[in-house]
């Protein structure tokens, strides 16, 4: 039986056990992820070079922590959490979205209730449902990825695969529009989000 | 917007204790996960970008880019990358780096005022091959001594149960040039390195074998070779 025969997680109890050629079990176990990665990480950064170096954190991070990884999902799925977490911090490392805060004008316009700590849950559970009632999913998805996590809205539009002509930007402005209407009914209702 | 409408909105589209984990997402969901999913847009997006990542199917236009990078992790994964994993120096923090590049200084002008005072060493002789391995003491193959080309790789004898190398390339007052990993017992010098070994420049080289649970077991101290003035300097 050859390191191919292994399956991604065999691959892994194999590095943890290997006296010799863990290099060899480690490279072989990677590069069957190295399109995935890539790809995704072109998706994310728009260019090569920043996605060959963003890729090389990400398995570099993985080479660091492959004990941590106990068998409990997929290989693949462990990998995306890095890759996923890479990136976010990467993007939190360099400034937020220019259109941070003020796109969401709209929902400002109502009153928040006065105990603060205490009903900030509620709160929250609250605008999760006016957004899932407001937004269709596809809108929620971008709305999310963009202001959750400060993503670009190009990188929404590759890593989505977005291909109508403005990308996650129409989805953004769609959204916008209903939360607008959305949150105008219920200030004309006197009604509090 | 108010600063707490803005931090109850980013607190409502995080991820709370009752989200799914992306580990969850491969296999089939209970009744409760499959409900909370369906009324939770981060859940949402989550399981979108995991498809996305796992099927990972290829787009028209980034073929050719994706194949770039592929190819790029291949040549990096064999240098820089695995280096800086085993570095024995990864836990220094900036600040800790900082104190010890202003001892280093200290010591390299001392060693500096010391050499000055001194003949230099005559570079070793390498053209015997008679090298052999001793316990603790791994023997390089090339490059040392005096050479008529810049050399374009680094050898050394393999040592019983080694497993992979450490390997890193300094000036003479050891300021590092270049450092890498590997799992032979050779490797081949970057062009960016390569262009640095100018006739008559010395240049120092160090190797450590380690064994598969990254110990090192074999080490070959300071290597130093030069290009001849009369040598090359090979194109890239």
């Amino acid at each position: 039986m050859t390191l191919a025969d292994l399956s991604d997680e065999d691959l892994v109890d194999a590095v943890r056990t290997a006296r010799a050629d863990r290099e060899a079990i480690v490279n072989e176990l990677f590069a069957r992820h190295y399109e995935r990665v890539a790809r995704w990480c072109l998706r994310f950064t728009g260019d090569r070079e920043s996605a060959a170096d963003l890729a090389q954190d990400v398995f570099l991070k993985a080479h660091r922590h492959l004990d941590s990884f106990k068998g409990h999902s997929r290989f693949s799925t462990w990998l995306y959490t890095i890759v996923r977490n890479e990136s976010i911090s990467r993007l939190q490392r360099q400034s937020p979205p220019a259109d941070g805060d003020a796109v969401l004008e709209e929902i400002a316009a109502i009153e928040p209730a006065p105990d603060e700590l205490a009903q900030r849950s509620q709160r929250a559970d609250r605008l999760k449902r006016f957004l899932a009632t407001t937004l269709d999913a596809l809108e929620r998805r971008v709305f999310v990825l963009h202001y959750g996590d400060g993503m670009p809205l190009e990188a929404i539009s590759r890593l989505l695969r977005l291909d109508n002509a403005s990308g996650a930007k129409a989805y953004i402005v769609s959204a916008r529009r209903k939360v607008a209407r959305a949150t105008g009914r219920l200030k004309a209702r006197g009604q509090e989000l | 917007m108010s600063d707490r409408t803005t931090s109850d909105l980013e607190h409502a589209l995080k991820a709370t204790p009752e989200c799914v984990p992306v580990e969850r997402f491969a296999e089939p969901l209970s009744a409760r996960e499959q409900q909370h999913v369906d009324g939770c847009a981060r859940c949402q997006s989550e399981l979108a970008l995991w498809r996305e990542f796992e099927e990972s199917s290829p787009a028209a236009d980034e073929g050719a880019a994706v194949q770039w990078i592929v190819a790029e992790l291949g040549r990096r994964r064999g240098g820089e990358a695995v280096a800086a994993a085993r570095s024995p120096f990864a836990w220094l923090t900036p600040g800790i780096r900082r104190w010890a590049a202003a001892v280093g200084a200290i010591a390299v002008i001392t060693s500096g005022a010391y050499l000055l005072s001194d003949r230099e060493p005559a570079v070793r002789d390498l053209s015997n091959p008679a090298a052999s391995y001793r316990t603790n003491r791994l023997d390089v193959r090339a490059p040392v001594g005096d050479l008529t080309s810049a050399p374009s790789t680094l050898e050394w004898v393999t040592p019983p149960d080694a497993v992979s190398y450490d390997i890193e390339v300094f000036e003479v007052d050891r300021t590092p040039l270049w450092r890498t990993t590997s799992s032979i017992s050779r490797v081949e010098l970057p062009p960016s390195v390569v262009r640095q070994l100018l006739p008559g420049k010395a240049v120092l080289w160090e190797v450590r074998a380690l064994n598969g649970a990254s110990q090192v077991i074999a080490e070959s101290g300071t290597q130093r070779f030069r290009v001849a003035l009369t040598g090359s300097t090979p194109k890239d």
